[in-house]
């Protein structure tokens, strides 16, 4: 046994380059394994702790008109108070609850605006006495204080920290709140669960802190804000634990009831907290980590058995002659079996720990760089999961165990004649003319004996030495072109996207929808200089569904406006047309509500019951369903979102006037320093409701932000597909020239110069690549869809899938360079063979 | 019962897509203690006989027979059993493992069977297979290159570290390939005589040595000479010793 | 005098390192062969006879001085010595060495191409020609791997000669083979040698009875020349060993 243990130490030392290269793709396949599934459960604990010790609430309900001005937007806070400790009484399943107000309005930061939420509560607990939390919804002090105890009615704030972040607000700054602009005093900066992304509905699909941004306010400094002293408008409502979605929703729609039939109050319907739209999409996003940390480490350490499996498969041939020895002294199969199996557990488990060590090394670092790159305000504690740890070592070492044992066990002969019988040439030789050179001879084309002839019938000698060359490079080629192409698609979809999709240079968006757009388009139009196109938008969210699906999805839905042909959007069409009277779909809304052009689908909207002014619009509504045929169906960056005719929108929602909240403007050769010029003049001359004027390049790099982690991600699998790439070429290139050694020095000694022979192995090498790039390129596109529609399958972006010419022409320069630089270290040792030795070598 | 029955054997192989008749209906019989030469030119059959008797490789057709058992119908796992316990080879090119030292060479094969303690029972512990393996290169004469590694012997050194390997077994069959095919005239009559000392007579060993030179024919007590893979010739002799063997 | 038609030796060396050891495989020779002959060198292993073949066709390095045909091959430097391998020697291997990827008449091709200037055509000619001159043109399709070890050596022999070299070099060429097999290669060697007069034909053999067939028989024990004796030759259909 001793010996045996010295033989496969001896072995693995006598190829150590080699079986590293494969050592290192476990590890870094193991060291992956760790560091992304550990992330994965770090932040969902920091996260479940964040939700429990900030008591995150249950479900929220709002009054049935938040937004709005009339009797169904405000509850009176005193009776509302009553009302739930009446209920809470009957519903002993209530923890606590909070009275809030939540409510869009717009930020005036460094003498910019834009949009954000209000939260508003009280600082006093039911019994008048001073709290420095909420009972329901929580925060973390961040930097700076909580409410002072006297700050009831002042002007103060709590930032939400990715607002605070984006502009760099520190306490003791002001922040001007309100169409009126005022200011309040910044007392800290707070991280909150319902916050943890940055995201206040599922409509917006860019949630950049610029564009939505969440303060918290005073609840009396909040109700003097708005006007409605006295008054909140939403129910936020803490359960007992352990209760499940059902139960929840079941009390929520009591509490609805109770007070709807007891105290004639008008709610909308509740939110449960699986629904709320910043953890809903928290979920996603580590679900998404999560499915990323499986596949990746599969991927890789998939082609590490592929590598282990060509490098013992090779190995057991080329040492037919040992195992038959060992046989004739009488070791058994099953002992020989274990002994190469032995060399590759042994490069499994060097593998395992240096992937597992540098997997503990790299967890302080992995997953605070996820929750940094989703910019999350609560740090992850790092621990080591030691579950995860030995499942890593387990499948480190399976990989080991299955890219062993199948090439081993299928080369060891029955019988010790056999193996000594044996010559490795002959095996490597199935002796027939492959079938190019038969189809190129009936072309009359007949390479020379001693040029490409010899390449030719090197590269089709044997099927299982073809398949293996070929592997290495498809492995090489695919996981480049895979890696680049990930890149491409990417900013492919984002330039088409900017350049072609959105077709404007300018945009307005208004605080207030104003009902005259087109008076106020016109004008811009006759007053400012430059401006060639001029349209506008009705941008809301709305719930699409239809008779084929149970589910329904949310969507931005854009009513847009044909200005004189001028849309401000242009469609690449998948299917379909443009046709106001209808709608346009995305192929993910569409697909998830299994519908194709010309079905119809529902639209759930609001429709204007009581008109209170119209300017600004204030006005009560009801939801409705409308019914829409499809009349194009469209693939584009932008995936959550429908298309439909302006007037269409505003004659079924019975909205006043012209209403718009975008404003899309199309320059004549615009360059920054002009749209600058042109935004400015709008701005000075106009600027009453406007609350962003946005150009192009400004939303892409909002866009580009929040792509970081997907991009990330990209660039790490390009790091890995090149070092995968060199140590699987590197392998298979050495044997291949080492299995032919002594046909080598053959034909050295009859004669054949250096050059011919290095030109002879390049041409083959030159074929092997040329030809694995063709599967290669193949495997690349389908594991680029993987990766890109069923990994990172998210439905608010949709990434065209691309591979560009130069990315299939760099991952082929990239594999041939690798193929080249490690064709050199064999040849050499080929060339400077004893030719006297490696001509006798007896191999029958 | 001869120790060692061969009969009607035959055996053809497949080199590629060539076929050799290798063995062509031998009928053998060896006695124990016997020292056996098979003498005959290249392809006649001679490695074929010798793999078939050691267990090595099974005929097409025939039944080999040692010490009553019926060698050519044991299943693989059983012929490895019976080449374990019974059978010492020593090959034409040597063939020892060369990742293992002189030394780690002959544990390795002691490795498999331990070795007999004198209460009977059987050590697998280190020291003591270490111990035995050191005894045998002694007999061969290399102790003192047990640490060298293959590579660093000469032929007629790696060939006395084959035959203690082939013997640390102590086998009750010793088979020898043209154990002295690349070896030099001196050298290969030194491995000769080694072979002869440590089997012959006083072990009750029985020895099979395939050659293709005649010189070597007078060392057997039995001389079987093999053409295109029948025997040609077959006869006892008194043998001459190793060392006044001359060719 | 001059050298044309003959190959010599001037105290050529050749020590091996191996391990520890030296070896001293061929001391002191000085030989003069001369072309149009058979020259058997005969010893038994060890004895040196490969090495000296080795030294001829400069696959092994030596001390000493060696001369053929003019052409001095020890002060050659590499790429001049692939050059003389190339064109100057035929080499027949102990274990054939065909190259397996082609078939017979390619295997012929490769050494002609190698070493002549001729056509495609020619080529093709020349080497059909040899392999019907080795009883081999039926089979000349055949890839090494559908060869008996008798026919691929004489797919070998066919290599060595069709390129007209001015050495051929047989190392134990029937080593490996059957006594039937063995004498039609041998034959195939001793009717090359009869036809070219300006081949100097070496076989290294540890069978005496082999060394029948040549016209010279050069006898070498541990490194050294221990006799070299003229005789008349045996055909090799009638020798039997």
């Amino acid at each position: 046994m001793a010996k045996t243990v010295k033989n496969i130490y001896r072995a693995i030392n006598a190829h150590k380059l080699r079986f590293l290269t494969i050592a290192l793709v476990i590890a870094i396949g193991i060291t992956s394994f760790n560091g992304m599934i550990t992330a994965f459960v770090h932040m969902t604990r920091t996260y479940d702790q964040a939700f429990e010790d900030h008591n995150m609430a249950s479900f929220t309900m709002q009054t049935a008109n938040p937004g709005g001005s009339g009797e169904d937007a405000w509850i009176d806070y005193a009776n509302l108070t009553k009302f739930l400790n009446e209920f809470q009484e009957q519903e002993p399943r209530v923890k606590a609850y909070e009275l809030r107000i939540v409510h869009n309005t717009v930020f005036e930061i460094r003498g910019i605006r834009q949009n954000g939420q209000i939260v508003a509560m009280s600082t006093q607990d039911s019994g008048g006495n001073y709290r420095d939390q909420p009972d329901v919804n929580g925060y973390k002090i961040i930097s700076g204080t909580p409410f002072p105890e006297l700050s009831r009615y002042q002007n103060v704030c709590l930032v939400e920290a990715h607002l605070a972040e984006y502009w760099k607000l520190d306490p003791q700054e002001f922040i001007a709140i309100g169409d009126t602009s005022i200011p309040f005093e910044i007392v800290g900066v707070i991280g909150s669960p319902e916050y943890l992304i940055n995201q206040g509905s599922f409509a917006d699909i860019m949630p950049s802190p610029r564009r939505f941004g969440v303060v918290f306010l005073p609840l009396k400094a909040a109700q003097s804000l708005l006007g409605v002293e006295g008054r909140v408008n939403e129910i936020s409502v803490l359960l007992k634990e352990g209760l499940s979605k059902n139960s929840r929703e079941k009390i929520a729609n009591n509490l609805k009831l109770f007070l709807e039939t007891n105290y004639d109050l008008k709610l909308s319907e509740s939110v449960d907290i699986d629904n709320q739209a910043s953890y809903w999409l928290l979920r996603l996003d580590i679900e998404e980590a999560r499915e990323f940390g499986i596949v990746l480490p599969i991927i890789i350490l998939g082609m590490a058995m592929g590598g282990l499996y060509v490098l013992l498969g090779r190995m057991v041939v080329a040492e037919r002659k040992d195992i038959g020895v060992a046989q004739a002294l009488g070791y058994d199969r099953k002992t020989i079996i274990l002994q190469y199996l032995g060399i590759s557990m042994a490069i499994a488990v060097v593998g395992t720990i240096i992937g597992t060590i540098l997997g503990l090394l790299f967890l302080s670092y992995f997953s605070p760089f996820y929750v940094d790159m989703l910019t999350i305000p609560f740090t992850p504690e790092v621990t080591i999961e030691w579950p995860i740890v030995i499942v890593g070592v387990i499948i480190g070492l399976l990989t080991g165990l299955v890219g062993g044992y199948f090439p081993v066990r299928g080369s060891i002969q029955a019988l010790p004649a056999e193996s000594l019988r044996f010559d490795p040439s002959l095996h490597i030789t199935s002796g027939k003319i492959p079938l190019i050179e038969r189809i190129l001879n009936k072309f009359k084309i007949r390479p020379k004996v001693t040029g490409l002839r010899l390449p030719i019938r090197n590269f089709f000698r044997s099927k299982r030495r073809t398949f293996s060359s070929v592997f290495a490079i498809v492995v090489s080629v695919s996981l480049i072109s895979m890696a680049f192409g990930m890149m491409e698609s990417m900013d492919r979809s984002l330039t088409f996207y900017y350049d072609v999709s959105e077709d404007w240079d300018l945009r307005i968006d208004f605080s207030e929808i104003p009902t005259n757009a087109s008076q106020i388009a016109r004008t811009i139009k006759q007053k400012v200089a430059g401006v060639t196109d001029i349209t506008y938008h009705l941008l809301s969210g709305a719930i699409v569904t239809s008779s084929e699906s149970t589910q329904g999805k949310q969507v931005s839905l854009v009513g847009m406006n044909d200005s004189n042909g001028y849309l401000g959007h242009t469609f690449d069409f998948e299917a379909g047309d443009w046709n106001p009277d209808g709608i346009v779909l995305s192929v993910p809304v569409a697909e998830g509500l299994n519908v194709g052009l010309n079905d119809e689908v529902k639209l759930e909207l609001p429709r204007l019951t009581k008109l209170v002014s119209t300017t600004p619009l204030r006005a009560h509504f009801e939801l409705v369903n409308i019914t829409f045929q499809i009349n194009g169906i469209i693939d584009e960056f932008n995936g959550l979102v429908a298309f439909v005719g302006l007037d269409h929108l505003v004659e079924v929602s019975n909205f006043p006037g012209e209403p718009a909240n975008t404003i899309l403007l199309k320059i004549e050769n615009p360059t920054p320093e002009r749209l600058e010029l042109i935004r400015e003049e709008i701005k000075a001359n106009y600027s009453y409701n406007i609350r962003n004027i946005a150009t192009k390049a400004e939303q892409r790099g909002e866009l580009l932000d929040l792509l970081d982690l997907l991009y990330n991600i990209i660039y790490i699998v390009a790091i890995f597909a090149v070092l995968l790439s060199c140590a699987i070429i590197y392998n298979t290139i050495y044997i291949n020239l080492q299995e032919q050694q002594r046909e080598i020095a053959t034909l050295l000694t009859i004669g054949t110069s250096n050059r011919k022979l290095i030109r002879n192995v390049t041409v083959e090498n030159t074929v092997i690549t040329l030809l694995g790039t063709v599967f290669g390129l193949i495997l690349g596109w389908i594991m680029l869809w993987f990766f890109m529609r069923v990994i990172l399958d998210m439905e608010f972006f949709r990434i065209k899938l691309f591979i560009s010419n130069n990315t299939i022409f760099t991952s082929f320069i990239l594999t041939y360079i690798g193929v080249l630089i490690t064709q050199f270290f064999p040849l050499r040792s080929a060339l400077n063979l004893n030719l006297a030795e490696a001509t006798k070598e007896r191999v029958v | 019962m001869a120790f060692i029955e061969l009969s009607d054997l035959s055996k053809e192989y497949s080199l590629g897509e060539t076929k050799t008749v290798a063995l062509d209906g031998i009928d053998l019989e060896i006695n124990r203690g016997q020292l056996v030469i098979l003498y005959g030119p290249s392809g006649a059959g001679k490695t074929t006989l010798l793999n078939m008797i050691g267990g090595l490789d099974v005929p097409n057709s025939g039944t080999v027979t040692v010490d009553e058992i019926p060698v050519s119908t044991l299943s693989a796992k059983w012929l490895t059993t019976f080449r374990k316990q019974k059978i010492g080879v020593v090959f034409q090119f040597f063939n020892l493992l060369s990742r293992l030292n002189a030394l780690e060479n002959i544990e390795y094969a002691i490795d498999l069977i331990g070795v007999k303690q004198s209460d009977g029972s059987t050590s697998f512990n280190g020291k003591i297979i270490r111990e035995k393996a050191k005894e045998y290169l002694e007999k061969v004469g290399l102790k003192d290159r047990m640490n060298h590694f293959p590579a660093q012997l000469s032929g007629g050194e790696q060939q006395r570290v084959s035959i203690a390997r082939a013997l640390a077994k102590e086998p009750e069959i010793l088979l020898a390939d043209e154990p002295t095919g690349n070896l030099d005239y001196k050298i290969g009559r030194n491995v000769l005589e080694i072979m002869e000392a440590m089997t012959g007579k006083a072990q009750n060993r029985t020895v099979v040595i395939v050659t293709h030179n005649p010189a070597i024919c007078p060392l057997g007590d039995r001389v079987v000479r093999l053409s295109d893979g029948k025997v040609a010739e077959n006869y006892t002799q008194k043998y001459t010793p190793a060392k006044e063997l001359y060719w | 005098m001059s050298l044309e038609g003959i190959v010599t030796l001037e105290n050529v060396n050749r020590v091996y390192h191996m391990g520890d050891h030296e070896i001293h495989a061929l001391k002191d020779i000085s030989l003069s062969l001369e072309t149009g002959k058979l020259v058997v060198v005969l010893g038994p292993s060890g004895s040196g006879k490969t090495t000296l073949l080795n030294v001829l066709g400069a696959i092994d390095k030596c001390d000493g001085k060696i001369t053929v045909n003019d052409l001095e091959i020890t002060r050659l430097g590499k790429k001049q010595l692939t050059k003389y391998r190339r064109k100057k020697c035929g080499f027949i291997f102990q274990f054939f060495n065909l190259l397996p990827v082609y078939n017979a008449l390619e295997n012929v091709e490769y050494a002609i191409e190698l070493a002549t200037n001729l056509s495609r055509k020619e080529v093709t000619e020349r080497a059909t020609e040899y392999l019907r001159k080795v009883g081999l043109f039926e089979k000349r399709f055949h890839f090494p791997s559908q060869l008996s070890g008798g026919e691929q050596q004489r797919v070998a022999a066919a290599r060595a000669m069709a390129k007209s070299p001015e050495l051929l070099l047989c190392d134990e060429p029937t080593g490996e083979l059957s006594v039937n097999e063995g004498k039609k290669v041998l034959t195939v060697i001793q009717n090359m040698v009869k036809e070219r007069s300006d081949v100097l034909t070496i076989l290294v053999t540890h069978n005496q009875k082999i060394a029948a067939i040549g016209d010279t028989i050069v006898r070498l024990r541990s490194g050294e020349v221990d006799s070299i004796e003229e005789q008349t030759p045996i055909p090799a259909e009638q020798l039997s060993w």
